[in-house]
């Protein structure tokens, strides 16, 4: 820490974490007179590291862009090794029920952690045969598509599987993107205007938010799951409205209340889309999504979905209509300014949703395992929420203890995201769990003790 | 540097989603509305219950417009910035001070205000002959001592200004959606579209007995 002395004043020239206590607060004038003091000046006080977070360094003065980094940087120095060195963890294994783990603090693999972080919800992306697809396709398409899939980037396999995709959403066609990212961003781009209205429910993907800034339209917000806001929100619009809703939300893992939201939008004449990117493959007698387990496939305009949660692969796609897809062909700029996916990764997406098709008794084991955990979790006195699928939040709700803990559980056996400000809400921090169809008993069992455990020491549950 | 302190018994505070299109209105060109959503920048909503100052006891309520705040390398890290654009008092003097010493734009009538306590939560009603203005709740969180600095902007004509203020005293903070603000027809209003202003928090805070310190004003 630099400092000099200034007019009698210390000024801390560099980021110092100074605890609070009572000898370096202000102290209070209760002479009655003039609460203003000469005397009495306070050096600046520094929080720790750890009362700070990314929303904090969104601007800084400066004409430099690159003005940006350093007090950024000051304060990543400190809070990185006091707990933001959880994400981006180098995994070194594939990701299955237990996985190997790079500990950047220690610089140790941990080997063999339980696995509640992966997406994997089928335990798809590691079975032989979808490895073997992509192995023959490797052979023969080589690694990658090349171009744009309105080039050259269009093979046969991803054209197989957009069919594929559009039979198993039981839809007249569907188009396939690079991510479920770029698939939100494209549709909602590609469809809406300026002048138009887009509606989201307030928990929507930051994939929503950003093809509602690309669109131009007139953007609003309603209330996590309230059909009444919803209604509020179209209110007296008189154009063009487009509703969006996620199946699953993917923080809280709780479901869209998709018959009375569709009843609104047809009240108001409004469009809905749901992103089923946690949901499609799992909900539903047939695995479709959300839609289908609330009988509604037919009520909903636009089906959009992710394949690297369910599939254990990588891409996005949106299933709909003949006409939106042949629009959408060209005016969604985030898949034709983009490379199409590589054939390899096609290739196991086929495999994958050949399996989906075939062994429903994954989504029945999936079922069976959720039930289990969130039993398991909740007679422990572990606070889950009010989530309904395979996504399982395990509330913590301190932004200060939640890194600690997410330590203690990595240390003691458990992979599993640590979720805070401002993903979520201040004091809204959890454990995302995911739960997958190849989590066998004895990992849930063994996952739950370990964390139980560490809760108990911790005193989140007594 | 001169400091002045204000001794406060409650400060209760909240953010609430207002349209950025009214923002922007309301903020001097060289400041920019910090959004939460696309097109949703935040209106901050503070009560004070002044227990000691120069001017006494009173009570305060402040409304403004969340901004991006001055970070810059080897100075403090403010928790936050805010553009006050209508505040207004219980008292005269408190009023006089604060237009003179910091250009806080006030309604230039007296308020009245209540406070009220129970169960963890705090109701406070701002009155003008008995008329509410608005009517603000916020549930409380686990408490800390903190001593939080924040960046204050103000215009003083054609004057670009700031102000770090800090808040030390025991805060709790939260996003769990628990409180309710209701805006009522009103002078203090005017600026924002009621409608567009989201009815509940998504962030509540609640200062327990303390110190504001202002620094003092500088010209940006």
């Amino acid at each position: 820490m630099a400092a000099q002395i200034s007019n009698g004043r210390r000024i801390i020239l560099k980021w110092k974490k100074v605890a609070v206590s009572e000898t370096n607060r202000p102290s209070t004038d209760n002479s009655g007179e003039g609460a203003i003091s000469d005397k009495n000046q306070k050096d600046p006080v520094f929080k720790d590291a750890m009362s700070y977070d990314y929303s904090n360094f969104f601007s800084a003065q400066g004409k430099d862009p690159f003005d940006l980094f350093e007090p950024f940087g000051e304060w990543w120095a400190e809070a990185k090794p006091q707990g933001y060195y959880q994400f981006e963890l180098p995994i070194h294994s594939a990701p299955s029920t237990r996985v190997d783990v790079e500990d950047t603090k220690t610089g140790e693999i941990r080997k063999g952690l339980i696995n509640f972080a992966s997406y994997n919800y089928l335990g798809l992306s590691y079975r032989p045969e979808v490895k073997e697809a992509i192995k023959a396709a490797v052979d023969q398409y080589g690694a990658g598509s090349s171009g744009s899939p309105i080039l050259s980037g269009n093979t046969a396999l991803l054209q197989e599987l957009a069919q594929k995709v559009a039979r198993f959403k039981g839809k007249e066609a569907a188009m396939i993107f690079p991510t479920g990212y770029s698939a939100n961003v494209g549709l909602i781009a590609g469809l809406m205007r300026s002048g138009d209205l887009v509606v989201a429910d307030q928990y929507a993907h930051a994939s929503v938010v950003d093809g509602m800034i690309l669109s131009k339209a007139q953007s609003r917000f309603f209330r996590h799951n309230r059909p009444d806001e919803l209604a509020r929100k179209l209110g007296k619009f008189e154009g063009k409205k487009l509703v969006v809703v996620e199946g699953v939300y993917s923080m809280d893992g709780d479901l869209v209340p998709l018959p009375e939201i569709v009843e609104v939008c047809r009240e108001f004449g409004a469009r809905i889309l749901i992103d089923e990117a946690h949901s499609t493959f799992l909900f539903g007698k047939n695995g479709r999504g959300v839609a289908e387990h609330f009988g509604m496939d037919d009520d909903v305009d636009i089906h959009l979905g992710t394949f690297s949660k369910s599939l254990g692969g990588q891409g996005g796609f949106v299933a709909g209509s003949q006409g939106l897809i042949d629009y959408l062909r060209g005016f969604s700029r985030s898949r034709f300014f983009s490379c199409a996916l590589a054939p390899p990764v096609v290739a196991g997406l086929i495999k994958a949703l050949e399996l989906v098709e075939t062994e429903p008794q994954l989504r029945e084991q999936l079922w069976a395992n959720v039930d289990f955990m969130q039993q398991r979790l909740r007679d422990s006195g572990v606070d889950i929420g009010d989530c309904e699928s395979q996504v399982v939040p395990i509330m913590i709700r301190n932004d200060a203890t939640i890194f600690d803990i997410g330590e203690q559980l990595f240390r003691e056996g458990v992979f599993i995201n640590p979720v805070k400000y401002p993903a979520v809400g201040k004091h809204k921090s959890r454990f995302r769990m995911s739960i997958s169809a190849a989590h066998t008993q004895e990992d849930l069992e063994e996952g739950a003790e370990i964390i139980v455990r560490v809760l108990e020491r911790n005193g989140i549950v007594s | 540097m001169r400091l002045t302190k204000y001794e406060f018994k409650h400060c209760i505070g909240a953010m609430f989603e207002m349209s950025t299109a009214d923002a922007r209105k309301i903020l001097p060109a060289h400041l920019q509305p910090l959004e939460v959503q696309h097109t949703r920048s935040v209106l901050a909503v503070l009560a004070f219950q002044f227990t000691g100052s120069e001017v006494g006891e009173y009570d305060e309520v402040v409304l403004s417009v969340v901004t991006p705040p001055r970070v810059e390398p080897g100075k403090p890290l403010p928790q936050a910035a805010f553009y006050p654009f209508m505040v207004a008092t219980s008292t005269e003097a408190a009023r006089e001070h604060a237009i003179e010493r910091w250009a806080l734009p006030h309604h230039m009538k007296d308020l009245d205000f209540s406070f009220d306590e129970a169960d963890g939560q705090m109701k406070v009603g701002v009155y003008d002959d008995g008329a509410p203005v608005l009517e603000l709740s916020v549930s409380d969180h686990s408490f800390r001592d903190v001593d939080y600095p924040y960046h204050c902007f103000m215009m003083r004509g054609d004057q670009r200004l700031k102000v770090n203020i800090y808040m030390n005293a025991a805060h709790s903070q939260h996003e769990e959606e628990t409180g309710e603000l209701v805006l009522y027809s009103h002078p203090m209003t005017d600026p924002l579209t009621i409608d567009e202003v989201s009815s509940y928090p998504f962030r509540e805070e609640w200062y327990g007995s303390g110190i504001q310190t202002f620094e003092e004003v500088e010209q940006i």
